[in-house]
């Protein structure tokens, strides 16, 4: 293809003027992102009007300054507090968060904000070679498609919780419920809304968060509080050491490339993304990280900052080739071309070659304009931190208050937070992990609507699934994943001598209740709101990896 | 090793407390796994010296989540279960609460085992009475507006659960409300009820 | 509400993330008391149901581009998302009819979201005051260009293998294609998305035959060649698509389309809704206004108050009537 655009877009991105504007998006983006609650689509839609009056180029170089900083923001709140602004920033506080409280906020921060700006690059690359060549593939992906992705999705996302896999279990369930909520798309009913006209839209991912992460963490070491003596060590660096990036290297490329593929599919793909790469990382790292995952495994940060930021610039395929927005950011994003009189379309990458690749290498600035602006300013987030927790808390509850306001303006979203902060605190101290409640919410309306469609669209017959390859591909990779740690215990409960000696995890099971026991048993032993795996290799260092999974853990009951 | 014990200990982050005092170690301690010592044995050791919810407790969960997905299975049963062609409003959360039950049972089936629930503590009124103080403060916000309920909303979290002193917190509170005030009807135009 | 009234005086009216960023001056800030009568004397809130982006918020905020040049203050657009635009068009209907709350009505709201939920949810025009109506956004059928469909008649040859996208439950993308395959006897599956665009994704992609979107949204398709208009549901044919043919033309009297108004709470004074009916005659008139319709495909329809109530409640009784005749299911409790 003819590379002349895209290096003309570089030249029209360099010019100061719009430099300036980057910066100043980056700026804005990171401080409004960081009030908890605010995410970066609701960043843009904020600042959108302060485009209104700009030429296209700079507006939407700014825009895309916005977006960065807002999701970096979003990225600094889940990390320090827990409270995630968007879906991806959810996964990343999953070893984010306590890497924090090790006292390494710093290094989780750093490895994000370089992670982040890799999965740019690397998207980049990819993109100015086949943007063209792959526009197409976002439209093979249809319902019966999008309800094996999403199948996929749940499967990794009842492994990612930490704890009883049965508990996990739980929580995925009733995320899934919590997201039929509302009015059905499909026959207009009201479902579970108990008469309320403000669940008639249902409820909305940032306040669940919010509350199940941050404000139950707040309310559960309000409890502990008495007894805290000490503060995170803060032997902080910044920015990453050598062997950190070592160690997040692999996890970088894997990240990379899944939320380039993912990215590029409208209605749900840059979401699962994050979640698919903290899945893959999370079994893959099983007993060979140094840190295990959910004691704060630098892995579980790159990845899904790498995912969530080549998705973010894979998804503007969709939006500038198709004129489809592939997310709610890309929605706002679209909105702003509106404005500026430009109607993304099939037609856009054509007649206006340079337009598109301006918008795209406006992304790439916003990201390497935000990782300069980040490692200094990491050190100031941090010292957050060292605010008494008594001080802290009130405060931070407050802002959440009001950044959960400012989602729909009505306090009814503050209460939603308050209601999921006592559940959250409730299933903490029952074992729950939250994580898969959080997670199988955004995924549960993706995969209700698109498991219905595709029966409508099959008339009931589902055998017609056939008709489509990458369906069923995707389907055959979900069995594969579901069956295999089966058969691998299966064949490792008649010969007791391989344990072990198979790294595959075990954790994929589900939807199989008597396997689901036997974890139950397994777990007896971890004595630990952690999962029990995690904790042996905790202790032992071992590379093994099965941990009590494995019939000799359960024998010790 | 010292992570997963400091972990264990519900992290450092927001425990800054040079505040917090009342050394009880019962209560305080309920979820700090000393996991170090049991570093060669194997996980059953390690759940010995703290107090852990016990049977009953995960024999209530279980049956918290089970009776959710009977509750849940009746609405959607109501919705109409409809059929493979024509799938019903119900079709999906009544598969979910199925699922839902099969694990509540499973979880109450299995309640002996599991270890890693806490116990309620009486230290847990605090977090009562916080989610109790935050809900009437937000109730204010449309009828008065959000500053003065959060600014006692802030003297209050931070001088009686948290044992500040009143001349650091009162300080503090109306600071931090300002800051607030300025940044969100000011700065970011959120339309959020407001007395000044 | 409270003894309160200030909790809901007009916003600062700061374009938002201005001043504390520094990037803009901050212009109006008033803080005057309300009523003083010289009206308008503070920032004019606009509620918009809708989620910002979409074309409900953009004609907002085309339209509040202008305020400052025809009121002499700013018009903050705020946004209040839920239930189609139900929520934000209640708690507008509760305020003070003080000319300072106003709101952005989607005809379908009241035409034809009324028709699938229950009473006490449904929006009546009683409760509020229509200052004056916007602009047209026609639907059209579209098809997949791979299907060879290039009229009405086409789809009709292969009735009962159709299988159609709409916009969801209760608009008018399901009303206008539902009583067309009714009337004309075609056959086939409904397959509802969320909104216009993914439905039209579904087209592009040959997950769906044919769907009916907002003209604005299947645009770039048409104009692509990548999706082939059918008909279009409105009285006249739209002057950006002279060649499709309307369902009136085709045979089938369907006149779908959402309509667009203004409002304010019921029972305003009459000073009020005459300098406001002049403002946004004022702001309509300008170019920038009318360049924002053309490129969005919007066909002005800036009639009086009063016009729009009688034509929006006379659409919302054909529509019911036809719903009934037509024996049709648009979904809802027990509909």
């Amino acid at each position: 293809m003819d590379f002349t655009p895209v290096i003309q877009g570089f030249e029209v991105l360099l010019e100061p003027e719009n430099l300036v504007f980057c910066l100043i998006g980056v700026i804005a983006g990171m401080a409004i992102g960081v009030l908890p609650g605010l995410g970066p689509a609701a960043t843009i839609a904020i600042l959108l009007p302060l485009t209104y009056s700009m030429d296209p180029i700079p507006s939407i170089i700014m825009l895309a300054g916005i977006f960065y900083g807002g999701s970096y923001g979003s990225t600094v709140t889940a990390v320090l507090l827990k409270l995630p602004g968007e879906t991806s920033s959810a996964v990343t506080a999953l070893e984010g968060y306590p890497l924090a409280q090790k006292g390494q906020a710093g290094k989780a921060l750093g490895v994000g904000a370089v992670s982040s700006f890799v999965g740019g690059t690397v998207s980049i690359v990819v993109l100015t070679l086949v943007a063209q060549a792959i526009a197409g593939f976002a439209l093979e992906f249809g319902p019966p498609e999008y309800t094996a992705l999403t199948l996929l999705g749940i499967m990794l996302v009842a492994t990612i919780g930490n704890g009883s896999k049965l508990k996990a279990l739980a929580a995925a369930a009733v995320g899934l419920l919590l997201a039929t909520i509302g009015r059905d798309a499909f026959t207009g009913e009201l479902r579970y809304t108990a008469g309320n006209l403000e669940l008639t839209d249902g409820l909305q991912f940032v306040p669940i968060a919010m509350g199940v992460f941050g404000l139950a963490e707040i309310l559960h070491n309000l409890e502990r509080r008495r007894n805290a003596t000490s503060m995170p060590v803060a032997t902080d660096r910044v920015l990453p050491s050598k062997s950190t990036m070592q160690e997040s290297a692999g996890s970088i490329g894997r990240g990379g490339v899944l939320g380039f593929l993912l990215g590029l599919l409208p209605g749900g793909g840059a979401t699962v993304s994050a979640m698919a790469s903290y899945g893959i990382e999370k079994r893959l790292g099983k007993g060979k990280t140094k840190t295990p995952f959910g004691r704060g495994a630098i892995q579980g940060v790159a990845g899904p900052e790498t995912a969530n930021s080549a998705a973010a610039t894979s998804s503007f395929v969709p939006l500038l080739t198709l004129g489809i927005p592939a997310n709610a950011t890309m929605a706002v994003m679209f909105s702003a071309l509106l404005i500026q009189g430009i109607t993304p379309g099939p037609q856009l990458m054509t007649t206006d070659p340079d337009l598109v690749w301006g918008v795209i290498n406006s992304m790439y600035l916003g990201n390497m304009v935000l990782l300069i602006l980040a490692i200094p300013l990491i050190g100031l987030f941090v010292r957050i931190l060292y605010v008494r927790t008594a001080i802290l808390s009130p405060i931070i509850v407050l802002i959440v208050c009001i950044g959960a306001f400012t989602i729909s303006n009505r306090i009814f979203e503050v209460m939603v937070v308050i209601v999921f902060g006592v559940l959250g605190y409730l299933m903490k101290k029952y074992g729950f992990d939250p994580a898969p409640l959080v997670l199988a919410f955004v995924l549960g309306s993706l995969l209700e609507d698109n498991f219905r469609r595709s029966l409508l669209m099959f008339d009931g017959d589902v055998t017609r699934v056939t008709g489509h390859p990458i369906a069923m591909t995707l389907l055959g990779v979900f069995l594969l994943v579901v069956l295999v740690p089966i058969v691998v215990k299966l064949v490792k409960s008649r010969r007791p001598d391989l344990i072990g000696g198979v790294p595959t995890g075990v954790s994929a099971k589900g939807d199989d209740g008597s396997d689901g026991a036997d974890r139950g048993a397994g777990n007896a032993n971890g004595g630990d709101s952690d999962g029990p795996d995690h904790a042996v290799d905790a202790r032992t260092g071992s590379g093994s990896g099965d941990g009590p999974s494995s019939p000799g853990g359960s024998d010790r009951t | 090793m010292t992570d997963t014990a400091q972990d264990g200990n519900g992290g450092g982050a927001a425990e800054a407390s040079g505040a917090g005092t009342a050394p009880d170690q019962a209560t305080g301690h309920s979820t700090g796994q000393p996991t170090d010592p049991a570093a060669d044995h194997g996980p059953e050791e390690s759940a010995d010296d703290t107090p852990r919810a016990g049977r009953t407790t995960n024999l209530v969960c279980g049956a918290v989540v089970a009776l959710t997905g009977v509750g849940t299975l009746a609405v959607a049963l109501d919705l109409g279960l409809g059929s493979l062609s024509q799938p019903g409003a119900g079709t999906w959360p009544g598969i979910v609460s199925m699922i839902l039950i099969v694990i509540g049972l499973l979880i109450a089936a299995r309640a002996a085992t599991f270890t890693d629930a806490e116990p309620i503590t009486k230290d847990a009124v605090a977090v009562a009475v916080a989610v109790v103080a935050l809900a009437v403060a937000v109730q204010l916000f449309p009828y008065v507006g959000f500053e003065l309920p959060s600014v006692a909303l802030l003297v209050f979290w931070m001088s009686v659960l948290g044992q500040e002193k009143l001349r650091l917190s009162v300080p503090i509170s109306v600071i931090a409300v300002a800051v607030f005030y300025l940044t969100f009807v000011y700065g970011l135009a959120v339309p959020i009820p407001r007395l000044f | 509400m409270s003894w309160c009234s200030c909790s809901r005086r007009p916003l600062a009216a700061v374009v938002a993330g201005g001043l504390s960023l520094g990037l803009v001056a901050c212009g109006g800030v008033t803080d005057g008391a309300v009523g003083g009568g010289d009206y308008p004397a503070e920032p004019i809130t606009l509620t918009v149901g809708q989620e910002p982006g979409g074309s409900t918020d953009l004609i907002a905020r085309a339209l509040a581009e202008g305020a400052q040049d025809a009121f002499g203050v700013s018009m903050p657009v705020e946004n209040q998302p839920g239930a189609n635009g139900a929520i934000a068009t209640q708690q507008v209907a509760n305020q003070n009819p003080d000319g300072y709350e106003l709101t952005l009505l989607n005809s379908t709201l009241i035409t034809t979201t009324a028709q699938v939920v229950p009473e006490e949810e449904a929006v009546s025009m009683d409760d509020l005051d229509v200052i004056m109506g916007l602009s047209r956004d026609d639907y059209i059928m579209v098809a997949n260009a791979d299907t060879g469909y290039e009229s009405v008649e086409d789809v009709e040859a292969d009735s009962g293998d159709i299988s159609y996208g709409t916009a969801g439950i209760g608009t008018g993308s399901q009303l206008a294609q539902l009583l067309l395959f009714e009337e004309a006897g075609i056959e086939g599956n409904e397959v509802p998305f969320d909104s216009g665009a993914p439905a039209l994704t579904a087209v592009m992609g040959g997950q769906v035959d044919v769907a009916t979107v907002q003209v604005g949204e299947a645009m770039p398709q048409i104009e692509a060649g990548t999706a082939t208009p059918l008909v279009i549901f409105s009285d006249e044919r739209n002057e950006h698509l002279e060649d499709v043919p309307t369902a009136v033309e085709e045979g089938y009297d369907i006149p779908v389309a959402q309509y667009r108004a203004v409002a304010m709470p019921a029972d305003a004074p009459e000073d009020v809704k005459d300098t406001l009916r002049e403002g946004f005659e004022e702001i309509a008139a300008t170019e920038d206004y009318q360049g924002f319709n053309d490129e969005n495909y919007l066909t002005p329809e800036e009639i009086s108050g009063e016009e729009v109530e009688e034509q929006w409640t006379g659409m919302a009784d054909e529509y019911a009537q036809r719903i009934e005749e037509n024996g049709l299911d648009l979904g809802g409790e027990d509909a």
